[in-house]
């Protein structure tokens, strides 16, 4: 049986993507894995991998294109669009702002002449490469396009179906807890949260750990430059939303030399992690 | 000729706001172009300084259907400038008390802003 891990966190910075990478390519070591890159809007998995990433599928969106015969000027698709993507002004055809749109298609449904036909435009790519046992997927967002969830929903629906191909399929997705990362959480066993023991890791952990718990996925921490700080406030963070810190990954100079480097890190947390994932998380 | 500008307060010794979307008020000044002469100002509360994201589009909504002709105020977005610019609007920048800004408008001695000057969300900034 695959098993499905997200590695997210809260706070930007605090090592997703050098866990992620790191765990890929011990695990790829006797497992076929597949790593997702779901940070679209810095999909950086590649060059600490060294992967050659080559363009697989374009990501299109569907745009609202309006037939400025048919319209009739009422401004439904305005009133509905929650993303303010339609401007409508009193007596005109309404202004369409593309990078706005979430391609929700909602302005299509309401609109009561048939007006509204749909444009596609790319918005981003899902890119490819492998080394290995390890396969990367890496979503990249054009730049100004706001809808980082479309690439990201894009990945899962490139992996639908081939997901029994692998042991493993590891989710490093961005930082927060908007749209792109509840897509990429969606349909994991489980979600491993990369904190550190500051104020901020704290803060942000709280909203990750919140948000996995609202969306019934377990969650784990690990807990990245344990001893910069106390960690107390994180054990008691993981208490609060019945999550626990499986490893501890001390400050290092190696660790630090290796991502200057852009290179995977090797350290014991990882194995550590491994060991966890072997004997059912 | 019918101009808004962004304001911080309610009256015409406020300051231009000079954020575009997030701007609390919006001060509509209609004016005689031969003449130079203020015929009738109004206040409006910019009620899409609430929302989280897409005030600026929100706001260019608002302002369009004030059916003005100009837009006084500091900075302005790319959606927000994009829009502006489909209606036909002139974005001007302008600073300091709304009356003198006014007056430098008729005047003649404010620039046109071409096209957006600040990134997306510049408006968000110290909230």
């Amino acid at each position: 049986m695959v098993k499905r891990i997200a590695i997210t966190g809260g706070k930007g910075g605090t090592g997703k993507s050098t866990i992620s990478t790191a765990l890929a390519i011990r695990l790829a070591e006797n497992k076929k894995v597949l790593l997702i890159d779901a940070d679209v809007d810095c999909p950086n998995d590649g060059i600490i991998l060294g992967i050659d990433l080559k363009k697989v599928q374009d990501v299109e969106n569907m745009i609202p294109k309006i037939d400025e015969e048919k319209c009739i000027k009422c401004g439904k698709c305005s009133e509905f669009c929650k993303e303010n993507a339609l401007i409508f002004i009193k007596g005109r055809v309404p202004i369409v702002l593309p990078e706005r749109c979430s391609g929700c298609k909602v302005c299509k449904l309401v609109c009561p002449v048939g007006a509204i036909s749909e444009e596609k435009q790319i918005v981003g790519e899902i890119d490819k490469g492998e080394k290995g046992n390890l396969v990367l997927l890496s979503g990249k967002i054009k730049p100004r396009v706001e809808e980082s969830s479309l690439i990201v929903n894009e990945i899962r629906k490139y992996i639908s179906g081939k997901e029994k191909d692998y042991d493993y399929i590891l989710v490093d997705t961005a930082a927060g807890t908007h749209c792109s990362v509840i897509s990429a959480l969606q349909g994991v066993d489980f979600g491993l949260a990369v904190t550190e023991p500051t104020p901020l890791g704290n803060h942000d952990l709280d909203l990750i750990l919140q948000l996995m718990k609202k969306l019934n996925i377990k969650s784990k921490i690990v807990l990245n430059r344990s001893d910069i700080a106390d960690g107390e406030i994180i054990e008691d963070t993981a208490e609060k939303y019945d999550s626990e810190i499986i490893v501890d990954v001390p400050y290092s100079k190696e660790i630090e030399k290796a991502y200057s480097q852009g290179i995977p890190i090797k350290h014991e947390a990882i194995e550590k992690i491994v060991r966890k994932l072997e004997n059912g998380l | 000729m019918k101009i808004a500008i962004s304001s911080t307060g309610e009256v015409l010794d406020s300051q231009v706001d000079a954020r575009f979307g997030r701007c609390s008020y919006f001060v509509i000044a209609e004016i005689n172009e031969e003449s130079g002469e203020i015929k009738k100002t109004e206040v409006v509360a910019n009620n899409s300084v609430q929302q989280s994201r897409g005030a600026g589009t929100a706001t260019s909504e608002f302002i369009g259907n004030q059916k003005v002709d100009a837009v006084i105020t500091g900075n302005i977005g790319p959606n927000s400038a994009s829009v502006m610019q489909q209606l036909g609007i002139d974005v001007y920048q302008g600073q300091g008390e709304i009356k003198k800004v006014l007056q430098q408008f008729i005047d003649k001695k404010l620039v046109k802003l071409g096209q957006s000057n600040v990134p997306k969300f510049a408006g968000m900034e110290g909230q």
